[in-house]
């Protein structure tokens, strides 16, 4: 089972960075908060090594002085000697085993811990460059793996070799000859595993680029089934998957022939070890030049001998994929994140006013390719701005600079005069929210999720919110209305419905500022209309900036900006726009012109 | 104890115990093979000890070099044979359950691919592709690992037993006494951990969910500024994994080592009433020693038992996952003397529909005709029932009563083939598969020319923008390629229908939110797609309305009235409900204009 592990990682374990030691080190200083448990585990190893060393010993001097001397009160005296010291071995094994899985698992809670608060601290271009998928197997697998082989694996594999040492010191002290004519398999073995392991590896890792081509068409074809039930494609999909199942399967079979192999051989080299004490122990004990109860403990040696070397080559085998765990790891904790709050930064008053200004702001997500120019605009406290203009126009970054997702590459963003570089992120975002368009609903009940933001908000106030917008019939006919479940395996919502919750619980958060991202776009038109109006009630004194497709749903607002190419083109009240030559009169001549031909028809 | 547990359970969980048998069966000549190897293997472990005593005995005791040479010469033979024939079982195994494996997935993912779309309603992907992969990888592990160490345990347990007594009934005895207790031990052990296990397993489920959850609404997260609480939600359940963790251990090390003291106890007796024995000269000194290594040979396999009947619980829990899905029976029947019609014209009709999701109907008693070449609108609020309706034309699901028929032929009469092939689909939501933009319009029609693709393209407006993308149609769609507006992507499954040039449209257009610019594009794709055929369109776009031969109203599931625009928007207060903000607009900008 030694190679097991190397069945996980990726290939990024070609491709590390860190050095050994670089990383040795950096796992040294994680293991420091246990200083004390692996002090105690050290001096338990130590009595441990010495009790396992004494058994033998113990029926050694039976064989060889208590049996032939015919001495039964001897022999009863050994035995009972040799009952205490199993007692003993077993007491100090217990508690040794107990520890170092502890350790084991508080390492574990430790590394989770600070990884997802790691996570959490970063900015949003990180989530931007990474998968979820990918950060969760981080703090999940990666973080077992680097605990088995690089932790508690560490310590264990230290404890191999002074339980290794002790039983050799004590071999050759019995019988020099014998002991080193043992330690003969030694290298013997560790050119076996080393062999075996760099074989093993490799064939590893092609069953992992099989298996996840194979998850990888499992998904696709799943997640696609309607499409390919609808067009008739379940046949091509079926001999698709056959092609990718036979490949994975031939690829473990493949890894089989080598590992099956390591095993038995590494029995062969044990055997041979045994074999070569036996009959050059024989032959001693022959010549008289030793006893049997001798030869008999170094057979015994000999098998304890084998299991911690096996353990250290299984470490060793393991080691380049949970080095590339480890480094994966050290990655996201030493992550910087893009926006910190500066030293003196505030924290803003109960009451704001909620005027936004935006002075020359520049910004480029790449150096050089700038998706806003030059943006000059102020929010006055309570108006409600609407933004309009083609997808990549920069509608959606304005928001995301807005609530200081990025920093401005240029110019200034002020809240009520002053520059959001200089307020708390977390002080900011509980004035000015901002509702993305991916809805996104936590598990628990709905009533949880309305209150996400703002666990105060009495029920009444909840439900007051959700009739406004035309949530509350939808929630009332769920099984157990408010108090539904909405997690996974719980009832179905829409997406449009997902938004709608999404956006009262950003009002029930009681923002000063809200900015709702194309909030709506899973919505209906007619739904839409009835937030539009429930919005202007609720959000009566904060200021709102609405961002959408729909140019019905703008018209009302007290002011219109048009974007084109990261550039306010145009604002205005509808009526004013419409009358002027530019993007949006032309928008709602597209936009009418399309029913107008109708009228033709 | 044990023994009866598994029985018992066996038992319960019959059905997919016998499907596994089907797939073990295949395979019988391999299994043959192993157990053959196995009894060989385990004779040749059994043999070892016995050779060694000889060795002690009869070349150490006796001090006979040549009695030495001879067993040392032995040994080595034996440990050659048990090697290969250790090889050969280990090899054979995996070859085994990997094989099987392999056809398990392969018939999972065929008896999915054939469900209806009720079966993917309440399932989810990542549940199902963890079928496909864990839980095979359960039933896989249990024949790698399990089913061989079982079977070699067995084997030597027999094997020694005999040679044991073959050599010394006494002996034997002593040696048998640690059994009862090891059982008692293993027990106990099991009856402690396996809640635990459970427990762990619970809760690294729970971590999971919440830091899926957590990382996925990261953007809301940020924006509502709750990091603290999602660490607080994070470390409650981090700590409580941890908490489980610790009994867990706690529970490993007071009883795994102790099988281990049982072994020395039991090793102390043996030496004790062997040594008298060999005191008293009725046997010698290598016996004794050989009883010990047949003794470590029966508790290895006895401290497994535990982990061995939990493996093979969980391979069995896998295994009934797997024939639920196999079983459930959710797929769409196609009757054995089903048609095709050659000269299709593409009339449609609901006679007396209603249909249940689960309990609550959502279409109650729908009928309605639409003529060949016509174009129908349905409206209707949210959850009228409109995307139902169009659901069950291509038989995605069957009626609960009434009958849907195409040129008056119930479609459940029809090949599902053929229906499907007639009948296209846009989905509100467009898929698209991680490939080129090409594969994706070719999709239903794989062997269509390039000349095809493009012109369904062109059709469907889609087709400049694709040219602007830097590889063409070739560019790769998704997470390594380019990301697609709604709008786009629209546009590619529109013109993925029109190559398939079916007779019948139909179309989710409900909530399409698109930039205007888009939009007009859109219109003029949708114009092309009807074009000659029958069309059912779920929209809210007045202009498709306006233009539709018919318009079927829906509302809370029941067909509230037929007719065209301008009778319903004065007949129903709820047609007019729905339009009246587009009218208003409509009215508002030509005045501007």
């Amino acid at each position: 089972m030694g190679l097991w592990m190397a069945r996980m990682g990726t290939d990024e374990e070609l491709e590390r960075k860190l050095s050994d030691k670089e990383l040795l080190a950096r796992i040294v200083r994680l293991l420091s908060p246990f200083k004390k448990k692996l002090f105690l585990i050290f001096v338990l190893l130590l009595a441990g090594s010495v009790t396992s060393i004494l058994g033998p010993y113990i029926t050694s001097q039976i064989i060889d002085i208590y049996l032939p001397k015919a001495d039964i009160n001897g022999l009863f005296q050994m035995v009972l000697l040799f009952i205490f010291v199993s007692i003993l071995d077993w007491l100090i094994t217990s508690y040794r085993t107990y520890i170092i899985t502890n350790l084991g698992n508080d390492f574990i809670y430790n590394l989770r811990k600070m990884l997802f608060n790691k996570l959490h601290s970063l900015s949003m271009r990180f989530f931007v460059n990474h998968q979820i998928g990918w950060l969760i197997s981080r703090v999940l697998s990666d973080v077992d793996v680097v605990n088995n082989v690089l932790a508690t694996g560490l310590v264990t594999a230290i404890s191999d070799l002074v339980t290794i040492v002790a039983i050799a010191a004590f071999m050759i002290y019995l019988d020099y000859q014998l002991a080193l004519i043992s330690f003969i398999i030694l290298p013997v073995l560790a050119i076996v595993t080393y062999y075996y392991g760099a074989k093993a590896r490799e064939a590893f890792r092609k069953t992992r680029r099989k298996i996840s081509a194979l998850t990888s068409n499992v998904e696709q074809s799943l997640t696609g089934v309607r499409v390919i039930q609808a067009f008739n494609k379940e046949k091509e999909q079926i001999n698709k998957f056959e092609q990718v199942n036979k490949e994975y399967a031939s690829s473990e079979i493949e890894a089989a022939r080598i590992t099956a192999g390591f095993m038995p051989v590494v029995n062969v080299v044990q055997t041979f070890g045994t074999m070569l004490v036996l009959y050059f122990g024989g032959l001693k004990v022959i010549n008289g030049t030793s006893e049997i109860g001798i030869v008999f403990a170094f057979v015994q040696y000999i098998t304890r001998f084998f299991f911690p070397i096996r353990e250290i080559a299984m470490l060793y085998n393991n080691f380049q994929v949970a080095a590339a765990s480890a480094e994966r790891i050290f990655a996201i904790l030493e992550a910087e994140p893009e926006i910190v709050d500066s030293e003196d930064a505030i924290e803003l008053p109960e009451q704001i006013r909620g005027e936004i200004s935006y002075e020359n702001v520049s910004f480029a997500y790449e150096p050089g390719v700038y998706v806003l120019k030059n943006i000059n605009l102020t929010v006055r406290p309570g108006e409600k701005l609407a933004i309009v203009g083609a997808t990549g126009a920069g509608k959606s970054t304005l928001a995301a600079l807005t609530v200081r997702f990025y920093d401005p590459t240029e110019g200034v963003i002020r809240l009520d005069g002053i520059d959001l570089r200089k307020i708390k992120q977390k002080s900011l975002r509980k004035k000015v929210i901002l509702v993305p368009q991916e809805p996104f609903v936590f598990s628990g009940t709905l009533m949880d999720n309305l209150k996400y933001a703002n666990p105060e908000v009495p029920d009444e106030e909840v439900i007051r919110v959700c009739k406004e917008i035309g949530l509350h019939n939808v929630i009332e006919k769920f099984p157990n209305g408010y108090n539904t479940q909405i997690s996974e395996g719980g009832i179905d919502i829409s997406s449009g419905q997902k938004q709608l919750i999404t956006i009262a619980r950003a009002i029930l958060a009681n923002p000063s500022v809200v900015i709702l991202d194309e909030a709506m776009s899973s919505v209906d038109p007619s739904t839409e209309e009835v937030v539009h109006e429930a919005l202007k009630k609720l959000t009566k004194n904060r200021t709102t900036i609405i961002i959408a497709h729909r140019l019905s749903t703008v018209k009302e607002s007290d002011r219109i900006i048009v974007m084109a190419n990261g550039q306010i083109v145009q604002q205005g009240t509808h009526e004013q726009l419409l009358k002027e030559e530019g993007i949006y009169r032309n928008l709602w001549k597209t936009l009418v012109g399309a029913e107008q031909e109708v009228e033709v028809r | 104890m044990s023994v009866t547990i598994l029985a018992m359970s066996l038992i319960k969980n019959l059905s997919p115990f016998r499907t596994l048998m089907k797939y073990i069966a295949r395979q019988w000549k391999l299994l043959l093979l192993f157990a053959f190897m196995s009894i060989v293997s385990s004779e040749a472990s059994v043999l070892g000890p016995y050779v060694i005593m000889n060795i002690i005995d009869k070349g150490m005791v006796e001090k006979n070099f040549n009695q030495l040479t001879f067993y040392i010469v032995a040994l080595i033979v034996l440990t050659i044979v048990g090697s290969v024939s250790d090889f050969i079982i280990s090899y054979s195994t995996r070859y085994f359950s990997n094989n099987l494996a392999k056809d398990l997935r392969f018939d999972l993912f065929r008896s999915i691919q054939s469900k209806s779309f009720a079966f993917f309603d309440r399932s989810r992907v990542g549940q199902l592709v963890s079928r496909m992969t864990s839980d095979v990888d359960e039933i896989r592990g249990f024949f790698d690992f399990n089913l061989r160490f079982l079977t070699s345990s067995i084997l030597t347990f027999v094997l020694a037993l005999a040679t044991m007594v073959t050599l010394n009934i006494e002996l034997t005895l002593v040696t048998l006494a640690s059994l009862p207790v090891m059982l008692l031990v293993i027990f106990l052990f099991n009856r402690k951990i396996s809640p635990i296990f459970w427990d762990i397993r619970n809760k690294v489920g729970q971590l999971t969910a919440t830091l899926q959850e957590s990382l996925s609404g990261y953007k809301l997260v940020k924006a509502m500024a709750t990091e603290d609480q999602e660490i607080n939600r994070f470390d409650a359940v981090n700590r409580s994994l941890l908490l489980s963790n610790y009994q867990a251990s706690k529970v490993r090390s007071i009883y795994l080592p102790f099988t281990g003291l049982i072994v020395s106890l039991i090793y102390a007796l043996l030496i004790w009433y062997g040594g008298l024995l060999v005191i008293n000269q009725k046997i010698m000194i290598g016996e004794v020693v050989a009883f010990a290594t047949y003794m470590g040979m029966f508790v290895g396999p006895v401290r497994m038992l535990g982990f061995m009947y939990e493996g093979m619980k969980r391979a069995l829990v896998a295994m009934r996952r797997l024939t639920d899905i196999m079983e459930a029976n959710v797929v769409i029947p196609e009757k054995p003397n089903a048609i095709e019609l050659p000269n299709l014209k593409g009339k449609v009709e609901f006679r007396n529909v209603s249909f249940s999701y689960k309990d609550e109907p959502t279409l109650k008693d729908v009928s309605f005709v639409i003529n060949p070449g016509e174009k129908v609108a349905v409206v209707g609020p949210i959850g009228s029932g409109k995307t139902t309706v169009l659901n069950l034309i291509p038989r995605f699901y069957d009626v609960t009563s009434g009958k849907v028929l195409i040129d008056d032929v119930d479609v459940r009469d029809l090949k599902l083939s053929f229906l499907r092939r007639v009948v296209a689909v846009v989905p509100q939501e467009t898929f698209l598969f991680p490939t080129t933009i090409r594969e994706n319009i070719a999709f239903g029609k794989k062997d269509a020319s390039m000349e095809e693709i493009i012109a369904a393209a062109k059709a469907a407006q889609i087709h400049d923008t694709i040219e602007k993308f830097p590889n063409g149609y070739e560019t790769l769609v998704g997470e390594r390629g380019v990301t697609l507006s709604g709008g786009q992507r629209q546009r590619i499954a529109i013109a993925r229908a029109l190559l398939v040039n079916p007779r019948i449209v139909l179309l989710d257009d409900s909530t399409s939110s698109v930039d205007v610019e888009t939009e007009s594009a859109i219109q003029k794709a949708l114009d092309k797609l009807l074009e000659g055929r029958t069309a059912v369109i779920i929209t809210s776009r007045l202009s498709t309305v306006q233009k539709a031969d018919k318009i079927i109203l829906m509302n809370e599931g029941r067909v509230e009235a037929i007719g065209k625009f301008n009778e319903l928007y004065e007949k129903s207060e709820l047609f007019r409900s729905l339009f009246s903000k587009q009218m208003e607009e409509l009215v508002f900008s030509k005045e501007v204009n």
